[in-house]
């Protein structure tokens, strides 16, 4: 396709604007954080800092409070447990939905979106309220049927699991929503066929329909790995980390090292580790997209 | 479209799970309300389910009250928001409407390196953008967190643009073209008011994302006066002395699910629309 | 890239880096500035901006600031506004350290500051030297000598004490009764701690025996310092190059926290409490005793009590001694400093020198029980017979010790914290706990 308009020129001129944006507010951070890993910034000395190689990563990495492995671990936790969730729920949610009439389906997919619009320390501080031990939903539960009250958010085993199941809440809507749409597009005669061949409903799903929209499911995983990955409000808002960094991801790790500790060196040593895993995911969605893109088009 | 017959079991089972799906969503945020409505008297152990007595003290309190935040962080999450959408909503369109019309060779290679960037944690980009708002001596201002914000949720707004943009076919412009209008007159008149739906969702998800913002204020917004409520909030939880602030937390979170639940209902059938398009991402 | 965007970029980025005004500074890496203090600028000041703690800026409250000497420096300088602004203590000291990042508009004349940042933030140059304000300062006679030399660094005076603290058992009374115990009578040794928190365990289920702060924050450490320093123990050598917490004293004082989270004594969930956490426990009944706590207690009161009911709730005293221990506690206080990129010092020192004033002083510090660091402060004993523990306090400051006065300590004790944690988890002996943390403060202070 022949461009169009005054000249070359016009494309360019016009991502001038967006560009810029993208370049200073966006870009030039994520480079700038590369370059203070690398040096002894500190909030109370932000310019005329001093080169420390990779210090700061050796720093890192050999902590003990927490232990880097620690830190990891307690991370692809945290991110597998809302992955499996979300997936789960929102996928299970999707094929009852998927047979429901329109209307009410509409409808419901609405209510299940409303946690994923609710900022991540509103869905922190309600769920901090639903894990209170004096006057929590859950407490209040268990009491009912005679249980002794949890320490959910303050013992050390429980923790991060009642983290998981918070982020689970605020992010299954998306996954719904994303299957939802891909089920919505399924080609109809190919169940139908499956239905004239007397298969039963669960085989259906089995064979025919997941793999129709394996390429999307693929995709809300990858959102729903990526937005676990970088959760950030909810669990300072739980948590902060806690207790004893049982609930401390890198995310968290990476906010307590910068502003909480004050060493931006090492705080951003964290950061281009994260920052690593998550463009190696970034570029695995990309491909996958294009790829079915190019399917779909 | 039932496609499918379903046994009555089957029919049962499918309502059991939306039952359960169902009270897994609401429930925690009707706890939310049950608190915020009833008087801090009632919100001590052991609390019975359903409040006795209902109150509209906590969320006059947390607006209007002398230990309350004030309608001004609300005010100020809602300018925030409200500018970072229309700046959005610009940078997309501009730049959704040059990758969409113009055959870049360089172009899908551009969207594909705003898409990766918009997947990085925003956490990780406060303290270097702390640095470069303090050097250039805009640390502190609205405008320097505005277009932060602006920046999170454009990457997304042009991926959308281009793909509204795509949807409209070319022979109208071309039409109008061959018929004598200046390019701009085509934008106005042919092309913007198709594209409005898609702006509307891309300044939406922006004001969305303003609107929840924390971890960005929490840094770049020293002066209390001017921060959002998402980090006013946070005063109910470190008052020195008084544990938390359960009733008038609960208040202030209910306050601030107004506006967003508003525009998400307003938009919420183009939203599954466009969302159904490969998801939305959040940092 | 296209070539000419490519161009356009680049000048976009060095037209904006060069609009870099001339106000915001590089903080210099030298440590204690030789600024001079400045002379009157030219132009009228309108503006003196205060950053304080927020119960010292509390309304209903006592202030030192307010109303008299905001009053009378703003008649003393026509169109001149006090600004004043209270954080939490965390708030208080992360703000402190941004705003050498920020425009000059944002950062304050005068700041409120922990004693124990005070070599932290002359490292880093933030505070003026104040030795030519000191050297016409009619009231530099009327400091408690004890706390005269401790705004010094580096041999220049930096920052000018505005009140102290030492730190206090408290229990509650209402427990103590439920448990059988004398609710006037706190525990005087370590075994009368024990057995009292045994007896509440027994006899008065779903409340915590005892409680202290043992989350990742300061107040952990500080609040255990009393127990420390009873041992005869200290936290570093005299010349503050090694540290001696691991010592036989150190590892008692540590072993008491972890006997009573290991015999139940006190909830594990310690670990993610700080001392402002605890304190309301206590007064609410659900902690029957607080090893340490600011003062009595009295100075922050929760909403509902005042000071009769007070008296009826809450019991104070000086921290148990262990067998063969010395009675001690901690002192710790704050202090106010200049700001070394202030344009108006000379109104700044106006303002510090009226508000800490001993008289002046003296009604904020009763409210919160603070303690004097003003000679005609202390005088005033009187007034501070409102307080029902002050006599026990004026006690307790005769044993009071300061935490050491150097840059690295905020850096250092995250380690002490760190390793006083693992102790209680679990994870290490008390004696490996200390030697490792030791080893790693040893390695910090190493020049």
């Amino acid at each position: 396709m022949a461009q169009r308009g005054p000249g070359r020129a016009t494309p360019w001129l016009l991502l001038a604007l967006p560009l810029l944006l993208l370049f200073l507010f966006l870009l030039l951070p994520y480079l700038l954080t590369f370059f203070y890993s690398t040096t002894g910034a500190t909030i109370g000395r932000l310019l005329n800092v001093k080169e420390v190689g990779l210090k700061n990563f050796e720093a890192v990495l050999s902590s003990d409070a927490p232990s880097f492995l620690g830190v990891v671990a307690i991370t692809a936790i945290f991110t597998a447990g809302t992955l499996l969730g979300s997936l789960a729920l929102g996928t299970g949610l999707a094929l009852a939905l998927h047979t429901v009439t329109a209307g009410v389906r509409s409808a419901l997919l609405a209510v299940f979106l409303i946690p994923w619009v609710i900022a991540g320390v509103i869905i922190g501080y309600t769920w901090r309220l639903i894990y209170d031990p004096a006057i929590g939903l859950a407490n209040s539960v268990l009491g009912m049927v005679g249980i002794a009250p949890i320490d959910w958010l303050t013992e050390q085993g429980i923790a991060l699991a009642a983290l998981v199941v918070a982020n689970v809440w605020a992010g299954y809507g998306i996954v719904l929503l994303v299957v939802s749409g891909a089920l919505a597009n399924v080609p109809p005669n190919i169940i139908l066929a499956g239905q004239v061949d007397g298969a039963s409903y669960a085989r259906i799903v089995r064979r025919v329909i997941l793999p129709a929209i394996r390429p999307t499911f693929l995709l809300a995983a990858l959102v729903a790995l990526v937005s676990g990955l970088n959760t950030f409000d909810l669990i300072y808002a739980m948590t902060r980390g806690g207790p004893l960094y049982h609930t401390e991801t890198m995310a968290l790790e990476m906010y307590r090292l910068t502003a909480l500790k004050g060493n931006v060196g090492q705080g951003a040593a964290v950061t281009v580790i994260l920052f690593t895993i998550s463009l190696a995911l970034a570029i695995a969605y990309v491909i996958i997209w294009r790829r079915e893109a190019r399917k779909w088009s | 479209m039932e496609l499918v017959r379903f046994s009555l079991s089957q029919r049962f089972v499918r309502a059991i799970v939306v039952a359960i799906a169902l009270a897994f969503a609401l429930l925690p945020l009707l706890w939310v309300v049950s608190i915020a409505i009833r008087p801090g008297t009632q919100s001590v152990y052991p609390i019975s389910i359903i409040p006795t007595s209902v109150t509209l003290d906590n969320i006059t309190g947390v607006l209007f009250g002398k230990t309350g935040i004030g309608l001004v962080p609300y005010r100020n999450a809602a300018f925030y928001g409200i500018s970072a959408a229309v700046i959005t909503a610009v940078a997309s369109t501009l730049g959704g409407y040059a990758l969409a019309r113009y055959n870049l060779r360089s172009g899908e290679a551009l969207l594909i390196v705003i898409l990766a960037l918009s997947f990085l944690p925003s956490a990780s980009r406060i303290v270097p953008l702390f640095i470069l708002l303090s050097a250039s001596g805009q640390y502190g201002t609205a405008h320097g967190v505005i277009l932060a914000y602006a920046a999170g949720a454009t990457p997304l707004g042009i991926w959308l643009m281009a793909g509204t943009f795509r949807q409209i076919p070319i022979r109208l412009e071309q039409a109008a073209r061959i018929d004598g209008a200046s390019a701009f007159l085509t934008m106005r008149k042919i092309v913007l008011p198709l594209a409005i739906p898609g702006i509307l969702v891309v300044a939406t998800l922006a004001f969305i994302d303003g609107w929840n913002s924390f971890s960005l204020p929490l840094i770049l917004i020293p002066k209390e006066a001017a921060q959002p409520y998402t980090v006013a909030l946070q005063r109910y939880i470190q008052e020195i002395g008084y544990g938390i602030n359960w009733p008038l937390l609960s208040a202030g979170s209910l306050v601030a699910l107004v506006p967003v639940l508003t525009a998400f209902a307003i938009l919420q059938r183009r939203l599954v629309r466009v969302g159904g398009l490969g998801g939305a991402i959040r940092g | 890239m296209n070539r000419r965007l490519l161009a356009l970029l680049s000048v976009m980025v060095i037209v904006g880096s060069a609009c870099t005004p001339a106000a915001s500074q590089a903080p210099a890496a030298t440590g204690s500035g030789a600024s001079q203090p400045a002379a009157t600028t030219a132009a009228t000041p309108t503006k003196l901006t205060v950053w304080a703690r927020n119960y010292t800026v509390e309304d209903g409250k006592k202030q030192p600031w307010a109303p008299e000497p905001k009053a009378k420096l703003e008649a003393a300088h026509p169109g001149l506004t006090v600004e004043l602004s209270g954080a939490t203590s965390g708030d208080q000291f992360n703000r402190i350290e941004l705003s050498q990042a920020g425009a000059v508009e944002d950062k304050p004349d005068i700041f409120q500051l922990d004693n124990i940042w005070l070599g932290q933030f002359v490292d880093e140059g933030i505070t003026a030297n104040l030795d030519s304000y000191y050297a016409n300062w009619a009231d530099k006679g009327d400091i408690v000598p004890a706390y005269a030399d401790s705004t010094k660094v580096k041999g220049s005076q930096q920052a000018v004490w505005f009140y102290s603290d030492i730190r206090m058992m408290i229990w509650s009374k209402d427990v103590f009764k439920k448990a059988g115990l004398d609710p006037e009578k706190g525990p005087t040794t370590w075994a009368e701690l024990f057995a009292d928190a045994k007896a509440i365990k027994e006899k008065v289920p779903g409340v915590n025996p005892v409680e202290f702060p043992a989350s990742s924050e300061e107040s952990t450490v500080d609040r255990w310092y009393s127990y420390l320093y009873m041992t005869g123990s200290n936290i570093l050598s005299a010349d503050n190059t090694k540290a001696v917490f691991n010592d036989a004293g150190g590892q008692q004082a540590l072993q008491l926290y972890v006997d009573l989270v290991s015999q139940g004594l006190a909830p594990k969930a310690v670990l993610s409490e700080t001392a402002d956490d605890i304190y309301p426990h206590v007064f609410s009944g659900k902690t029957g005793i607080m090893l340490a706590t600011v003062g009595d207690g009295l100075g922050s009161l929760p909403d509902g009590f005042d000071v009769s009911k007070f008296q009826s709730t809450i019991g104070a005293a000086l921290p148990p001694l262990c067998p063969g221990c010395q009675p001690a506690t901690t002192a710790g206080g704050w202090m106010l400093a200049i700001n070394s990129a202030s344009t108006n010092k000379d109104l700044a020192w106006e303002y510090i020198s009226s508000v800490t004033n001993g008289a002046n002083m003296v009604p904020f510090e009763v409210e919160r029980t603070r303690i004097p660091v003003r000679t005609t402060g202390l005088a005033q004993a009187d007034a501070f017979k409102a307080d029902p523990y002050f006599a026990a306090e004026a006690e307790a400051a005769k044993v009071a010790h300061f935490p050491p006065f150097i840059a690295k300590y905020t850096s250092m004790i995250e380690i002490l914290w760190t390793g006083m944690q693992k102790a209680i988890n679990g994870d290490l002996s008390t004696k490996d706990a200390l030697d490792q943390a030791a080893t790693k403060v040893d390695t910090l202070l190493a020049p």
